[in-house]
C-alpha cells in the first residue's frame, strides 16, 4: 500500500503538515479571547493576571506557542468595526504566526471574519468557516492569500464536501485546515476524536479533499465542562484548578494521539507543558 | 486482514467448477452460501473437506488473537483486536493501578487515599483498579481493593515499560499495538503496562496519550486525585463503543432544587444533548426540572424521524411518572427543533387527562439562558 503524505502549508517559519506518519510532531497556538476579556476561563484569567490588552499579548508571546491566536468575541454584529481597529492597532505588536478567530455565531461571524480579513497586512490562519458561512469567507481569505479553518459538524463526508464547496469558491486546497469539530472531555470527544483518525488515515491512502492537516479546539470544549468550572465535585476529584488545568491538557494530548497537526491551547502554562512532551 | 465472502469462493470448488462443486457436505447449499457464512465467521472452516491448503492456513493465522488477554483478580487487561477504536470497540480499559511502597514514609496514608477514591460519571462507578503492593499491609487496609504483591506483578505475562521518554515510550507502545495486530506476531501479543514514576508536570499528558495509544494498564507509584479522574474521564470516552450512541437514563433531572412552581424542560437521551442542555441549566441561577424521554439516546430530531420521540409516547411517560401531580407549573418547554409537535403533543397529553401546555424553547442549548431570562420576567 501506497502511503502519501498530508499537504504541507508553509506559514512564515511554520511546516505545517507534510507528515506520512502518525508519529509526528504537532504544533501550539496559544489563543486569547481579546475583546471581551471577561470570557477567558478563569486558569487563564489566573495566568495573566491583568486587563491591558498589550500586557497580556506580550506575555503571551512570551510564552513557547508556535502560533499566536486572538479571538475577537464581540457580542454584537454592530462591533465588527470595533473589533477591526483593534486588530489592527495589535498587529504591529504581534511577532509570532497569527490565528485569527470569529465568535462562533454564524449570523456575526459571516459578517465580522471577511471585514477582520481586510485587515490583516500578512498571510494568517482565518477561523473557521463553516457550511453557513464560507460562503461570506471564502471570497476574502482566498483573495488574501489566507489559510482557512473549516469546520465540519463530526462528520468525515461532510467535512469533505466543505473544503470541496470551499475549493469551488476559490479558496486554494493548499490552504485548508480541517477542523472536524468536537465534544470536550468526558462529553463526546471520542467523535471527533474518531472523525480525525479517520480523516487522517484517508489522507494518508492520498483522498485529495481529506489531506489537510487538522487543526483541534478541544481544549477550549473541555474547559467549558462542568468537571473543569464548578467546586462542587467529590474530593475524588481533586480541586478544581488542578482538574481544569488536567482537562485542558488531557483532551490536548488525545488529540495529539488522533492526529492534530495544530492544537489550540488556552492556558499558557499547557504550551510549556505540551511542548515539552515533543521535544 | 479479513476475507470476504467472494475471495473466499475462489478458493472452493464451486468456482473452480471442479468436482465437489457444490457438495452440500458442510450443510450449506452451495459453495457460494458457504463462502458468505465462513466471512462472517458463522461456520467452521473445517466443516468443508474441500479447502485448499494456502486457505486454511490464512484462516488459521488470522483467527489467532492478535493480543492475549490477562486475568488479574477480574481485572482484565489486553485482548485488543484492531488499531482504531472506530474499525471495532476496544476491548479492556487500560487499567489505572497504583504502586505502594511499605518502605517508603507515608505509605498508609498514600493507600488510605487509593481506598478512599471513587468517582461516579455517566452512571459508571469507577475506583482504582489494582494495588500493586511491595512489602506488607494488613488486611484491613486493603479491604475492598483488588491488590497483587510486587512479585506477582512482576511475574505477570505482561510487557513492562518505564516511561523515561516520551517520545520513545510512545514509539514502544504504537510499534508493539501495531505488530500485534497487523502481523499477529507473538512476540507483541502481551499486554503492556506502562510505569509512571513521579509527579512530573507533564504526567498528565503523557498518561492521556498512552490511555489513547496504545497502553493496557498504567501503574503510577505517585496518587494524584485529579489526574486520576481526569484520566478516567478519558478512558470513558476512549473506550466507549462507537456504533452505540451515548445515551443517559430517562428521567426527570433537577437542576438548582426545583420546587412545584419551577419552569420545567424537556429533551431526548443522547447524552450529548443532555450534557449540552443540563449544563445550561446548571449554571442558570433559575431552578428547573428537565424531563429526559427515553429514545434509544437518539438526538431530538433523529428520535423523532424514528419515532423514538412521538406525542403519545411523551403523555404516556408524564402520567408515568405522575409528573401532573409533583407540580404546579403548567408549561413544559420543548426543544426548537421541535415547534412543529406543539399542538399534537398538547393535543395527546390533555388526551392523557394531563393538563401541560407546551412552549417551544431554542433550537440551540447555548441560547437556553437568554430565553429563560425573557421567559421568566
Amino acid at each position: 500500500m501506497n502511503v502519501h503524505s498530508i499537504r504541507t502549508i508553509n506559514l512564515q517559519n511554520l511546516k505545517i503538515g507534510g507528515e506520512d506518519f502518525l508519529q509526528f510532531r504537532p504544533l501550539f497556538c496559544l489563543e486569547v479571547a481579546i475583546y471581551n476579556l471577561d470570557e477567558n476561563f478563569q486558569i487563564v484569567k489566573d495566568f495573566y493576571k491583568t486587563t491591558d490588552r498589550t500586557k497580556i499579548l506580550e506575555l503571551a508571546q512570551e510564552s513557547d506557542c508556535d502560533i499566536i491566536g486572538l479571538k475577537f468575541n464581540i457580542d454584537d454584529a454592530d462591533k465588527v468595526s470595533d473589533a477591526c481597529n483593534l486588530l489592527k492597532a495589535l498587529l504591529p505588536k504581534i511577532n509570532k504566526p497569527l490565528m485569527i478567530r470569529g465568535v462562533n455565531n454564524d449570523g456575526i461571524d459571516s459578517v465580522l471574519i471577511p471585514e477582520l480579513v481586510k485587515v490583516l497586512d500578512r498571510e494568517s490562519i482565518v477561523a473557521f468557516a463553516n457550511e453557513n458561512t464560507y460562503n461570506s469567507i471564502v471570497p476574502e481569505t482566498s483573495k488574501g492569500g489566507h489559510i482557512l479553518v473549516l469546520r465540519s459538524p463530526i462528520d468525515i463526508n461532510l467535512a469533505k464536501e466543505l473544503n470541496i464547496l470551499s475549493s469551488d469558491l476559490g479558496q486554494s486546497l493548499d490552504k485548508i485546515l480541517i477542523d472536524t469539530d468536537i465534544g470536550g472531555l468526558g462529553y463526546g470527544l471520542e467523535y471527533g476524536y474518531s472523525i480525525m483518525e479517520k480523516v487522517k488515515l484517508e489522507g494518508f491512502n492520498g483522498d485529495d479533499y481529506l489531506n489537510m492537516p487538522l487543526i483541534s479546539f478541544v481544549t477550549e470544549e473541555s474547559l467549558k465542562t462542568k468537571e473543569a468550572k464548578s467546586d462542587t465535585y467529590s474530593s475524588g476529584w481533586g480541586n478544581l484548578s488542578e482538574r481544569a488545568k488536567m482537562f485542558e491538557i488531557s483532551s490536548a494530548s488525545a488529540v495529539a494521539a488522533a492526529g492534530a497537526n495544530i492544537i489550540v491551547l488556552n492556558n499558557p502554562d499547557s504550551v510549556r507543558i505540551m511542548k515539552g512532551l515533543f521535544k | 486482514m479479513e476475507l470476504s465472502g467472494l475471495q473466499i469462493f475462489k478458493y472452493l470448488p464451486g468456482a473452480k467448477k471442479t468436482e465437489n462443486s457444490n457438495c452440500k457436505k458442510c450443510g450449506c447449499p452451495t459453495c457460494m452460501a458457504f463462502a458468505l457464512k465462513l466471512a462472517k465467521h458463522q461456520v467452521e472452516i473445517s466443516s468443508c473437506p474441500f479447502v485448499p491448503e494456502d486457505l486454511k492456513e490464512f484462516f488459521e493465522k488470522n483467527s489467532k488473537q492478535p493480543q492475549n488477554t490477562v486475568d488479574i483478580n477480574g481485572l482484565k487487561v489486553g485482548g485488543e483486536n484492531v488499531l482504531y477504536r472506530h474499525e471495532k470497540t476496544f476491548v479492556n480499559k487500560t487499567a489505572i493501578a497504583v504502586l505502594i511502597d511499605t518502605s517508603q514514609s507515608g505509605w498508609k496514608e498514600k493507600l488510605q487515599r487509593v481506598k478512599n477514591f471513587e468517582i461516579t460519571r455517566v452512571s459508571e462507578t469507577m475506583r482504582v483498579d489494582l494495588v500493586v503492593l511491595k512489602g506488607i499491609a494488613s488486611k484491613e487496609l486493603t479491604e475492598g481493593l483488588n491488590v497483587i504483591s510486587y512479585d506477582e506483578f512482576n511475574s505477570l505475562p505482561i510487557e513492562v515499560i518505564e516511561d523515561n521518554d516520551f517520545i520513545k515510550t510512545r514509539e514502544k507502545l504504537i510499534e508493539i499495538r501495531t505488530s500485534a495486530i497487523k502481523e499477529k506476531d507473538e512476540k507483541y501479543a502481551k499486554p503492556v503496562c506502562v510505569i509512571m514514576r513521579g509527579q512530573n508536570e507533564n504526567l498528565c499528558a503523557r498518561a492521556s496519550f498512552y490511555i489513547c495509544k496504545y497502553a493496557n494498564m498504567l501503574l503510577f507509584d505517585e496518587f494524584d486525585e485529579a489526574l486520576i479522574s481526569t484520566l478516567m474521564t478519558l478512558r470513558q470516552n476512549i473506550f466507549t463503543d462507537p456504533q452505540k450512541p451515548l445515551q443517559v437514563e430517562a428521567k426527570i433531572y433537577e437542576f438548582n432544587n426545583p420546587d412545584e412552581n419551577s419552569i420545567i424542560f424537556m429533551t431526548t437521551n443522547f447524552a450529548l444533548t443532555f450534557y449540552a442542555v443540563a449544563n445550561e441549566l446548571e449554571s442558570l441561577n433559575v431552578p428547573s426540572y428537565l424531563i429526559v424521554t427515553p429514545a434509544d439516546g437518539m438526538s431530538v430530531l433523529t428520535a423523532w424521524s424514528a419515532e423514538k420521540f412521538t406525542a403519545q409516547m411523551v403523555a404516556r411517560i408524564l402520567k408515568k411518572w405522575d409528573f401532573a401531580n409533583k407540580v404546579k407549573t403548567r408549561k413544559i418547554i420543548i426543544p426548537g427543533l421541535l415547534a412543529h409537535m406543539k399542538e399534537e403533543l398538547e393535543e395527546e397529553i390533555h388526551n392523557a387527562g394531563d393538563d401541560f401546555e407546551i412552549v417551544v424553547g431554542t433550537v440551540e442549548a447555548y441560547a437556553i439562558s437568554d430565553f429563560v431570562k425573557n421567559y421568566v420576567k
